[in-house]
């Protein structure tokens, strides 16, 4: 996609309105310092559904385009021990057709309206989105609602998906000079609790072992609506929330009980060496530290 | 460690790239920052900041290093003033304006979706720049004692197969700087 082209008048019309504020304001205030001004604010609406799906609307009419993102509350961090890299796995198979949609419809579904989508497993959630024209919102809602609901589990498809996921390992990391350098090496030798020091991406063993069961438990234990949020950004008429809540569908029930994230260690100090092929130039990193939780929890350090 | 993060990593102003790149030659860059996969707000519970670059066989790890401490020493225990730390916040709001508009809107589902998940609390998206303008040259330096403290870090460095005899880094699991 090339924005720029596309954007070239309206940018220019910016521009020049920006221009014209900044000498308008040069000769009534003082310049503005980082530390004060306005802020930006962004339009939120927050609330839960019976099912405990967390539904966060934000409204912004710039574009007639909407994003639609389902993020579940599983990363790598806390997925099975015998099973290194199921959670990305498992990501895999989210694309491989769900309860009314066969496989690669999802896709269709979204490109052919002219949308793009995509899903990524990190840390500490897995993430899917859309991002679509806005008459094509509702049916990206319902299409996340289908699979949130239910997953065609099969062989067929779980053999498929292994044999995607072990070669995405092998062109992103094992026949790649330094490949996985750093996010993948360097967990490994920085901390010691198991959570944050496995291979994330899996070994190829423990995908070659992922059983149907594995995939069935690992839906019903983290796909859950209650461990999910759901996220509509863009140009969109707030009436009626998203997966699970419409009247014409099976509603998506929550998991009474949750697997609360397991605790995290801190990093170690160490330093290791160890070899790799290709590359005529060495490759080092220094890190430093392990930092506190996510910016916005508990104390003030993390702002700083 | 947000803005820790600023001052020192991210930019070419930021003073590892200064250090490292600009002043002393010993590589073509330095990336990093914190959660390899994300940003600050997108992740839930501990997690690295990480610096790393990739340098010619020429630099020795030992002259990285002493150059890669200095800059954490003084961070460490110097004040920043408060121009650095104007730039900082400068910075820090660029990238979140731009994570706001990135992709079509994703960028701030990403962020709504986290602070949702991780915080119960998708408006907190309103108060990150009050926050980040709250921090001051004292927090910079509290923060830096705590967390970029020697015995709170790692290195690895990685050698190409052929090299590892010939370089001093092939030695196995030298102990912690």
């Amino acid at each position: 996609m090339n924005h720029a082209s596309r954007r070239g008048p309206a940018a220019l019309g910016s521009l020049l309105f920006l221009l014209a504020a900044a000498t308008a304001a040069a000769g009534t205030a003082p310049p503005e310092s980082p530390s004060t001004g306005p802020a930006y604010q962004v339009d939120v609406e927050y609330s839960k559904l019976p099912n405990g799906l967390k539904v966060v609307l934000s409204r912004d009419t710039t574009a007639p385009v909407a994003v639609v993102a389902v993020y579940y509350n599983i990363g790598f961090r806390i997925e099975p021990k015998d099973r290194t890299g199921f959670a990305h796995l498992f990501e895999h198979m989210m694309f491989q057709g769900s309860e009314n949609l066969g496989k690669m419809e999802f896709i269709k579904l979204v490109n052919s309206n002219g949308g793009t989508l995509n899903g990524s497993t990190r840390f500490d959630f897995t993430n899917y989105f859309e991002v679509v024209p806005s008459h094509a919102l509702e049916a990206a809602l319902w299409a996340e609602a289908d699979r949130m609901k239910g997953l065609a589990i099969t062989g067929e498809n779980l053999k498929n998906q292994q044999e995607v996921v072990k070669n995405e390992v092998r062109v992103n990391v094992l026949n790649q000079p330094y490949g996985g350098f750093p996010w993948l090496d360097m967990p490994q030798y920085a901390n010691t609790n198991w959570f944050n020091s496995h291979n994330f991406y899996g070994d190829l063993k423990d995908l070659d072992s992922a059983t149907l069961e594995d995939v069935s438990k690992f839906f019903k234990t983290f796909y859950a609506p209650n461990n999910a949020a759901l996220v509509v950004v863009g140009d969109f008429i707030p009436r009626r929330p998203g997966p699970g809540s419409t009247s014409t569908s099976r509603p998506c029930r929550p998991r009474s009980s949750l697997r609360s994230p397991t605790s995290r260690s801190r990093g170690r100090r160490r330093r290791s060496a160890r070899a790799r092929t290709t590359s005529s130039r060495p490759a080092r990193r220094s890190r430093s530290a392990t930092t506190p939780p996510g910016a916005t929890r508990r104390s003030t350090t993390p702002w700083a | 460690m947000g803005l820790i993060d600023e001052i020192m990593l991210q930019g070419k102003d930021s003073r590892l790239y200064q250090a490292l790149v600009q002043k002393n030659g010993l590589t073509g860059d330095v990336n990093g920052g914190i959660n390899e996969l994300g940003n600050m707000f997108n992740i839930n519970g501990p997690v690295l900041w990480d610096v790393s670059l990739i340098h010619d066989k020429d630099k020795s790890d030992e002259q990285i290093l002493k150059v890669f401490d200095a800059e954490i020493e003084k961070i460490r225990t110097t004040p920043v003033d408060q121009a650095t730390l104007d730039r900082a916040l400068v910075k820090k709001r660029s990238w979140f304006y731009d994570k706001m508009e990135q992709f079509n809107g994703f960028g701030k589902a990403d962020m709504l979706a986290s602070l949702a998940l991780f915080d119960d609390d998708p408006k907190k998206i309103n108060q990150i720049e009050a926050e980040f303008r709250k921090v001051t040259p004292a927090l910079i330096q509290k923060t830096a004692q705590t967390y970029l403290a020697p015995e709170n870090r790692t290195i690895l460095v990685i050698v190409p197969k052929g090299d590892a005899k010939e370089s001093p880094a092939g030695a196995p699991a030298k102990s912690g700087k």
